[in-house]
């Protein structure tokens, strides 16, 4: 998957260059650039969940493959001097989509995009209706890595999340997954979950490393306002998470991982040696991505920007851009919702927040190359303060989150990001 | 209106006992108001009182009375607040006039600030009309509670009226009888101008108002006038009477209560109690002034946002004007910054100033736990008086510290007797005595007057509300400064992260100290939000430490899953989280929500 390298980073950090305009990471001897598909339908909301994702809206799924495939044309020109080394197939549940519908997608992908022969080709799967057939299918088509939703492997904790699958439909799933040939697969757990105990977290991570997975995220419950969980926490029905227990939990976390030779490479990111995903790397090194789909976001050009949320709104708006280019050829994409393009300020924010989530931390000689500014000048005070409490540290030229600074990391970000004008 | 048909009055009551509301049916009666306008409580007009249900500010209104004799008579009412704390208004207001309706429910008979009022009104020599209110209640008892008026103040049976402000039963005989009992006023028409400021206001377009009693002579607006004690002089802009709505007539007669606005701007140049005479060829004496009143609660208050530091002493320069007994001087605050320490009548007028300065002047202010005025003597033999615990010397500086001492007589049925004591007792009283208003069949009914000394510090906390509370709301207190009394009392300092915040310091009795100490530091630890490091929060009295507590450094504030390259929004999100902490209150090192600080600042025990 990875490109071999060498020195003393692991393969994945030497394979691309972190930050920086004079080292673009390429692909097939093209700028990289990374695509991203939504398929914004679950077969039921779960009560954590705020992602763009809906249950109940079947009647929307017929049109909206041939939406996203319209879409993928539409921007197929823009990108034509850029080549492709990941696709993600993200939700919702992509796992939903219909085989036939995969392989239309698929396929426009393949003819509008240069795609590299190596590329990543990761989609996003519940469990719940996972088949050893529709896995088979997949990987036929050419999708090589499977992240799978699992969260935790206790019933009782299942039905917190409302969840709709149980433990031994993950054990099934990853078998399937195994037989049909996914041989890099990555499992998605909470931890710090209400009313859970550290012993109750490390039956869940135990039970998954018996599944050898080649890639781990392990994220914190965070109750995000307007979900079903978050109501039930302001009612009064169930307490709020106990972050202290959560940072056990995680502090044993990535001892535990390592102890199985998994590297920490993000916050909430583990992989075998090699395995790291190249598409959350994009993310995380401001690197440019188109995404499709209801809600997907974008960063090309310099400018960040994001299509409508609703899928019959995104539905309606991709027909009518393709509409307007066949009647009066304007090119105007009516299914962005909106956008920004950050100031220059804003964009060395963005590589810090971004790039110091990455256990290799920001370069302090590439930031300078990039943005013409010292990271020691531009955040002085920031650095200086949370140098001082031990969040942050520099160490071989790059600055990094300490051990400690990694649960705590907004606190560092939030002295990142630039001042708001004054009213 | 010529005088022997001008009758200046007030009506004086316990809280609640319908003073505003027979106000009401006069206006209505007299026609002072049409019916179509006619709201409750008329005379209330600021928000704050008709939301509180209570008479804050004094306000006249002018009536005209058409009598049993077929004569015209011009009726001055002045409304008076109801409150202990306002018993100064309540002063002012009977000082403009030579009668007062004393009003006392049908169903509570007389209460403690029933007997207050009536010897303030004794006092001025006023002509008392006793009457027995609510009589349209079933529960009412008339006969018991003229019996009460006869008994204890001495009034003729025959003397006492009875009426319902409600239903305005009675009403107009009470009106009657104001014409026929109180006296005309006695100015001397003739002599050059005397015009007593019983109240006055900020106007942005006519400068201060003067609200005044004239006594002697008349203004109009041909001649240039004079305060007489302060000096500053000016043209009248506008001269007319209240109805209740202000009313221009251009001049008033000696007798008369109205208003003349002044155009003075500058707001330090009039005050309450001077004489208002003519520029040239004016009175020279001036009239018996008031007395100013003497603040007993002390706090300091300061803007939430410092740039509101020079709108909040503009906003407490007008409002001293419209609030006589309202003191102030500046003060600084290592924990809230600039400020002022107010004076304050008791705790109801601080909370309302503070309200008034926060509505009228849209202000966000804080205050600090009240304080009362302590007398220090010192071991080199001087005095100094302290209102504030930063004044309080070291503890080996002090030979003696003496607290004021409040005499509180409380109205309630025998039956509650033992409760008020028990209270009185918690809270480092004496008892003094009782005396029995009446004599009920069953011994518990009766109405008792019980009279005890309490330090005012002691009933500034709850103190009223556990009255009510311990006995099912019958109770009814006054209180009035009585004498300094030695003290055992303590500096309490609240330390956080090792530094003492002199926002939250207090002078606390010895005995309880600790305990108010251990008290704060715990409500502290629950509203102090987690920080980078372990902050220790620490009750200190002279040195010795009595409670302690830590606030857990942080361990977890990390941002979900980052889903789709959603960059934006998690930038929005961290950005709302900055906001967050550009509203907090830096103790030192230590980040403290304002709201968390006031939260403390308010658990006044
Ligand atoms: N039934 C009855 N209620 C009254 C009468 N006078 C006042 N009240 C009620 O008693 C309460 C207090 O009246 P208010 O005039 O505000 O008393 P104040 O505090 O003395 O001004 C209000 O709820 C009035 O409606 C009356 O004559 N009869
Ligand atoms: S399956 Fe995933 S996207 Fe769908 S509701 Fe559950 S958490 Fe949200
Ligand atoms: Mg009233």
């Amino acid at each position: 998957m990875e490109r071999a390298g060498g020195g003393c980073y692991p393969r994945y950090m030497a394979s691309t260059s972190p930050v920086g305009q004079q080292t673009v990471r390429m692909s097939g001897g093209k700028p990289a650039l990374a695509l991203y598909l939504h398929i914004p339908f679950c077969s039921s909301k779960c009560g954590y969940c705020d992602f763009n994702s809906y249950e109940g809206l079947e009647h929307l799924v017929p049109e909206y493959t041939p939406a996203l495939v319209h879409e993928l044309e539409l921007w197929a020109p823009a990108a034509r001097t850029f080549g492709v080394d990941t696709v993600f197939f993200g939700g919702g549940t992509p796992s939903l989509t219909t085989l036939d519908d995969m392989s239309a997608i698929v396929a426009a992908v393949r003819e509008q995009y240069d795609i590299a022969p190596d590329a990543e080709w990761t989609l996003e799967a519940n469990p719940t209706e996972l088949t050893r057939e529709h896995l088979e299918g997949l990987r036929h088509l050419g999708i090589n890595r499977l992240s799978m939703g699992v969260q935790s492997m206790r019933p009782d904790e299942l039905e917190l999340l409302e969840r709709a699958h149980t433990p031994e439909r993950v054990v099934q799933a990853v078998e399937d997954a195994r037989a049909a040939g996914f041989d890099n697969l990555n499992l998605d757990l909470i931890f710090g979950l209400i009313g859970q105990r550290p012993e109750h977290w490390q039956e869940t991570l135990e039970r998954v490393l018996q599944f050898r997975p080649e890639h781990l995220s392990c994220y914190a419950l965070t109750v995000e306002p307007g979900t079903a969980l978050y109501y039930r926490v302001q009612k009064g029905q169930l307490p709020d998470p106990d972050p202290d227990i959560a940072a056990e939990e995680y502090e044993w976390t990535r001892e535990r991982l390592a102890r199985d030779g998994y590297q920490q490479y993000e916050i909430s990111n583990w992989a075998k040696p090699g395995r790291a995903c190249r598409h959350n790397l994009v993310y995380w090194r401001a690197e440019p991505y188109l995404g499709f789909g209801a809600g997907a976001h974008s960063f090309f050009a310099g400018q960040r920007f994001a299509n409508v949320d609703a899928p019959n709104r995104y539905e309606e708006a991709v027909a009518a851009t393709v509409e307007a280019r066949a009647t009066t050829g304007s090119a105007a994409m009516q299914q962005i919702a909106g956008g920004e393009t950050p100031d220059h300020t804003t964009q060395m924010a963005d590589a810090m927040i971004l790039g110091l989530r990455l256990m290799e931390g920001v370069g302090l000689e590439e930031f300078t190359t990039r943005f013409g500014a010292r990271v020691e000048d531009a955040f002085a005070d920031a650095l200086a303060k949370h140098t001082r409490l031990g969040l942050i540290e520099v160490a071989d030229g790059r600055l990094r989150l300490t051990s400690r600074g990694l649960l705590l990391s907004n606190e560092v970000f939030v002295d990142l990001l630039p001042d708001p004008p004054e009213e | 209106m010529e005088q022997s048909r001008i009758r200046n009055f007030s009506i004086i009551a316990h809280i609640d006992h319908g003073k505003s509301t027979l106000a009401d049916r006069m206006l209505e009666i007299t026609g002072a108001v049409d019916p179509r306008d006619m709201r409750d409580q008329m005379l209330d007009s600021m928000d704050l009182e008709r939301e509180k249900g209570i008479t804050i500010k004094a306000q006249a209104v002018r009536m005209d009375f058409a009598a049993a004799d077929g004569q015209h008579y011009e009726l001055n009412l002045i409304d008076t607040p109801g409150h202990v704390d306002f018993t100064y208004e309540v002063s002012r207001a009977l000082a403009a006039c030579e009668g007062a309706v004393l009003v006392v429910d049908a169903t509570q008979g007389i209460q403690a600030q029933t007997l207050a009022n009536v010897y303030l009104a004794m006092n001025l020599n006023l002509r008392l009309i006793p009457v027995v209110n609510k009589v349209d209640l079933p529960s009412a008892e008339p006969e018991r509670v003229a019996k009460q008026l006869t008994d204890i103040i001495g009034f003729d049976l025959d003397e006492v009226l009875y009426a319902s402000g409600k239903s305005g039963i009675g009403v107009r005989d009470v009106l009657q009888a104001v014409v026929e009992r109180v006296p005309p006023p006695a100015g001397d028409r003739d002599a050059p101008l005397r015009a007593m400021i019983f109240d006055a206001k900020y106007d942005t377009f006519k400068g201060v108002m003067a609200y005044v009693r004239v006594v002697d002579g008349r203004v109009d607006m041909s001649r240039r006038l004079r305060l007489i004690q302060h000096g500053s002089r000016f043209e009248p802009v506008e001269v007319g009477y209240f109805h209740p709505a202000l009313t221009t007539t251009g001049f008033l007669d000696a007798g008369e209560v109205g208003y003349i606005a002044t155009g003075l701007k500058g707001v330090q140049q009039t005050r309450v109690g001077d004489t208002i005479t003519f520029d040239v060829d004016g009175a020279t004496d001036p009239l018996a002034g008031y007395q100013p009143a003497k603040a007993m609660v002390f706090a300091g208050i300061y803007p939430t946002d410092p740039d509101q530091y020079s709108a909040f002493r503009e906003a407490l320069e007008k409002l001293s004007l419209n609030d006589a007994a309202l003191q102030w001087e500046p003060e600084t605050s290592t924990a809230l910054g600039f400020g002022f320490r107010c004076g304050f009548l008791g705790l109801l007028h601080m909370e309302i100033v503070q309200e008034r300065l926060e509505r009228e002047f849209s202000l966000d202010l804080i205050a600090t736990a009240p304080s009362v005025e302590y007398q220090v003597t010192r071991t080199n033999g001087t005095e100094i008086e302290i209102d504030s615990p930063a004044e309080l010397p070291p503890t080996t500086e002090i030979e003696e510290v003496r607290e004021p001492w409040v005499k509180v007589s409380v109205t309630v049925p025998a039956r509650y007797i033992g409760s008020v004591m028990g209270l009185v007792a918690e809270r480092r009283g004496e008892f003094d005595h009782t005396e029995y208003l009446d004599h009920a069949e069953d011994e518990g009914e009766s109405r008792v007057l019980t009279t005890y000394h309490l330090p005012l510090a002691e009933i500034l906390t709850e103190f009223y509300d556990q009255l009510k509370s311990r006995t099912a709301g019958y109770a009814a207190m006054d209180y009035q400064l009585e004498a300094y009394r030695a003290a055992r009392v303590s500096k309490l300092e609240i330390l956080v992260n090792g530094e003492p915040v002199d926002a939250l310091s207090s002078i606390v009795p010895t005995e309880n100290a600790a305990h108010q100490g251990r008290k704060l530091v715990s409500a502290l630890k629950e509203l102090i939000p987690r920080q980078m490091f372990d902050v220790p929060l620490q009750a200190v009295i002279g040195g010795r430490i009595v409670a302690r507590e830590t606030v857990k450094a942080m361990r977890k504030n990390v941002l979900a899953k980052c889903y789709g390259g959603d960059i934006t929004r998690k930038r929005k999100l961290l950005e709302k989280q900055k906001a967050g902490k550009k509203r907090m209150k830096m103790l030192g090192s230590v980040e403290v929500p304002q709201e968390a600080f006031m939260a403390v600042l308010k658990m006044h025990e």
